[in-house]
């Protein structure tokens, strides 16, 4: 063993007296600290678009909706202008009393199509809303918005007029201010969208319609979470903030987790050593040297196959790392302790973040092992490093397009390729190109495949006449 | 004693072709053994083969009296060796490379590396890249990288290539060295005679796949010389000179050119015998010059004859 360690040491210093590893680690390192800073550039170029829609420009709208309302003069102008002028005077541009003014204006101008309201009862409606508006009273609007439900004629069946009255109060409950930088109220907010999709969904069912399964269990999932968040008071969960979909939703776990992308960097980078580590001996002929010794030859084979690999693992984890400091630093280090909420067999489990993100990452890194070893067994097979590592690098990077290809002639075989099963985060996920394919039947092809490469490299290797 | 390299019945093909017919000889500790042959004839595949380099088709290496197929690690470890070009690499300095080598063949420290450094003469450019070696530097670092580890047999394909003069005469003395104090078995290939001549103790001939002599330096020239040496003898009257000399065999004696006259001595009483020639001649009245040996074939006209068979081309 210890022996074998002193190949792998050889094997390493050869690799790092190249300047041509620094020069290519260098261009690595400027990605992997500049991927936050990218993010944080992008996050800039938004906030500068969304400076218009300040606070200022919305009521300068309302200004600008009611000199053209005077103007043109449509059905019903002027209660619209008395609404526009109301949301101008009292600055309300969103937020909760934004939502009673409007609600108030609605119940004002009913003409009993709306709400079941008598005259008397309108009044009061309407006298509550502006005194709640004007007290800042955000209890008594949960209240009277609850009351209105009642009334409210657009609500067609009790489940959906049930659960908008549950969310309201819920939040009189728990006393939740109904803000939108309220998480509480955010996440009561969005069950109740979800319980109410879920309704009509069922709905639709019992009317013998056909309706989308993953997106009936996609909703039943999302129920699970805002239920379990509520009940275990969960602020912050890394799976509403993955990847980089929001520009105003960048923090450090979004783009923490992102960076993840960044494997398929370090996958290229294991290509070009496992592709040159073989066939480098041969070309620079000191290979005569390397087998003279006295070690077998399998053994300087895998001490090799050991290196390349191991390389590539600490390239992940210095990327791991480096992407957490850099992203810390640039986004500052808020919900370190968070979780990442999942719903596995109908029970929501936690995940600390960092223990996601590191599953990412190895969840990434099967496509670097596997055509690492693809271009490993053909260096030792044909001793040319740029074949080695141009086949592994189209099969890593075009191999997507061949399946979609094949998918597109309804090519099932195509299942069974190396490229459709190396992507386990999404088989895992069920997004898979190929209907039905688990983990358990990937990491078979995948296994497969490998020794299919190992063997090809072990015979390439140890029969070869020098 | 144990042969350090014992080869028997070694065969080998490249395809259809067969590159070595039923190779035996043994090498001992101690010596020098220089391996001859034209271009092609098979010393290069002989050694890789010894080596490892290329795969052992029939018949069996012993070194040190392992086998190479039973326990290869074994059988290696006591090889040191450099196989046709010293091809290093380049992008580490000497000392780099040695310590790879010293990593992989284990029980070699620090110190033993310095020591061979300077044996092989490069302590002052240990430090540099490889990169920036003359093909001779090179040749003195693969040398050192062979014994590295103190091997029982060192196999060298080739390693005046490279070196001046000096280089040439300082390897020479290395080698020497090595086989006669270290009781090394070192083994040689080159196609420079004249170098083999001063340096190995028995060489064998390698024509077209086929061992055909094993023979010691002194035993392969003096059997080729015959039992009689020639000189040379300059004379004012060569007739005269030539009836003078009535003791002579008339086969043995000759007239070369106006002055010159040559005759052929037995190797037995060479020095009698010219006393004797020369008095003769001087009381006869001629004037004697220069008595002059005419030069011993050497080992390289030795190995024209042995392989010229062949005619000129590559076997």
């Amino acid at each position: 063993m210890g022996k074998f360690l002193r190949l792998i040491k050889n094997e390493y210093i050869k690799i790092f007296r190249k300047v041509s590893t620094w020069v290519i680690l260098a261009l690595f390192a400027v990605c992997a600290v500049g991927y936050p800073f990218m993010a944080k550039f992008i996050e800039w170029q938004m906030s500068q678009y969304d400076s218009y829609r300040s606070d200022y420009t919305i009521l300068d709208d309302y200004k600008n909706d009611i000199e053209r309302l005077k103007d043109v003069k449509t059905e019903g102008w002027e209660q619209e202008v008395e609404r526009l002028q109301y949301f101008i005077d009292n600055k309300l541009t969103d937020g909760w009393k934004w939502e009673a003014a409007s609600n108030m204006f609605e119940v004002k101008n009913d003409d009993g199509a709306a709400y079941s309201l008598d005259e008397s009862q309108r009044a009061k409606v309407v006298s509550d809303y502006e005194n709640e508006i004007k007290n800042s009273d955000w209890k008594g609007f949960l209240q009277t918005t609850h009351d209105l439900y009642d009334y409210d004629l657009s609500v067609v069946s009790d489940t959906e007029k049930a659960s908008h009255q549950e969310l309201y109060k819920y939040l009189m409950d728990n006393e939740i201010e109904p803000d939108e930088d309220n998480w509480q109220y955010s996440v009561a907010n969005q069950l109740c969208g979800t319980k109410l999709s879920i309704a009509e969904m069922d709905a639709s069912k019992a009317a013998g319609e056909a309706i989308d399964v993953n997106e009936y269990s996609k909703l039943m999932n999302n129920k699970l979470l805002y239920e379990y968040r509520l009940a275990n008071n969960v602020e912050y969960d890394i799976s509403e903030h993955e990847n980089l979909e929001n520009p105003n939703d960048f923090d450090f776990w979004s783009v923490f987790t992102s960076t993840g992308s960044l494997v398929s960097l370090i996958g290229l980078i294991t290509i070009i050593i496992a592709g040159g580590i073989v066939s480098s001996e041969f070309s620079q002929g000191t290979i005569k040297f390397l087998l003279i010794n006295p070690v077998k030859r399998w053994k300087i084979l895998m001490s090799k196959y050991a290196t390349s690999i191991s390389l590539g693992y600490a390239l992940i984890a210095v990327l791991y790392i480096l992407s957490c400091l850099m992203s810390m630093i640039i986004f500052g280090a808020s919900n370190l302790d968070a979780s990442y909420l999942s719903v596995v067999d109908g029970a929501v489990k936690e995940l600390p973040g960092f223990i996601y993100v590191l599953k990412i990452y190895l969840l990434s890194s099967t496509s670097m092992v596997v055509m690492a070893t693809l271009g490993f067994a053909i260096s030792s097979l044909l001793r040319s490093s740029a074949l080695a590592i141009g086949i592994s690098v189209m099969a890593m990077f075009g191999g997507n397009t061949i399946l979609l290809i094949m998918q597109q002639f309804g090519l099932d075989w195509g299942r069974y390729l190396i490229f459709a099963n190396t992507n386990l985060a999404s088989i895992m996920s069920g997004n898979s190109l190929f209907s039905g394919q688990t983990v358990t039947s990937a990491l078979c092809v995948i296994g497969v495949h490998m020794v299919i490469f190992l063997l090809t490299a072990w015979d390439g290797f140890t029969r070869r006449e020098v | 004693m144990t042969p350090a390299l014992k080869i028997e019945h070694l065969n080998k093909n490249f395809g259809k072709r067969q590159i070595l017919h039923d190779i035996c000889f043994e090498t001992y500790p101690g010596e020098v053994f220089g391996f001859l042959g034209p271009n092609g004839a098979g010393k290069t595949t002989t050694i890789k083969i010894a080596v490892g380099l290329l795969r052992l088709e029939s018949g069996d290496i012993q070194i040190g009296g392992t086998s190479v197929n039973k326990n290869f690690e074994k059988a290696m470890a006591q090889i040191g060796g450099i196989v046709e070009n010293p091809e290093l690499y380049k992008h580490l300095t000497g000392l780099q490379n040695l310590r790879q080598y010293a990593r992989m063949r284990g029980g070699v420290d620090e110190k033993r590396i310095q020591e061979v450094v300077e044996i092989v003469g490069l302590k002052n450019r240990i430090n540099d890249k490889v990169s920036k070696y003359s093909l001779g530097m090179r040749q003195r670092l693969g040398v050192a990288q062979a014994i590295l580890h103190k091997p029982k047999l060192l196999i060298l394909d080739e390693p005046t290539n490279g070196l001046d003069p000096a280089g040439i005469k300082e390897l020479r003395d290395i080698l020497k060295n090595l086989a006669h104090k270290e009781n090394i078995c070192v083994i040689v290939s080159s196609h420079l005679m004249s170098e083999m001549e001063l340096m190995c103790d028995r060489v064998g001939i390698i024509v077209n796949g086929k061992l055909i002599s094993v023979h010691s330096v002194e035993e392969m020239i003096s059997s080729s010389n015959g039992k009689k040496q020639q000189y040379i003898i300059n004379v004012s009257d060569c007739d005269k000179a030539l009836e003078a000399l009535d003791f002579i065999e008339p086969a043995d004696k000759l007239i070369c050119d106006d002055e010159h006259i040559g005759v052929f001595l037995s190797r037995d009483h060479i020095k009698d015998e010219l006393y004797d020639i020369t008095a003769r001649i001087v009381t006869r009245g001629i004037k004697l010059g220069t008595v002059s040996p005419v030069e011993n074939k050497k080992l390289e006209d030795v190995f024209i004859e042995l392989t010229k068979s062949g005619g000129n081309q590559i076997g």
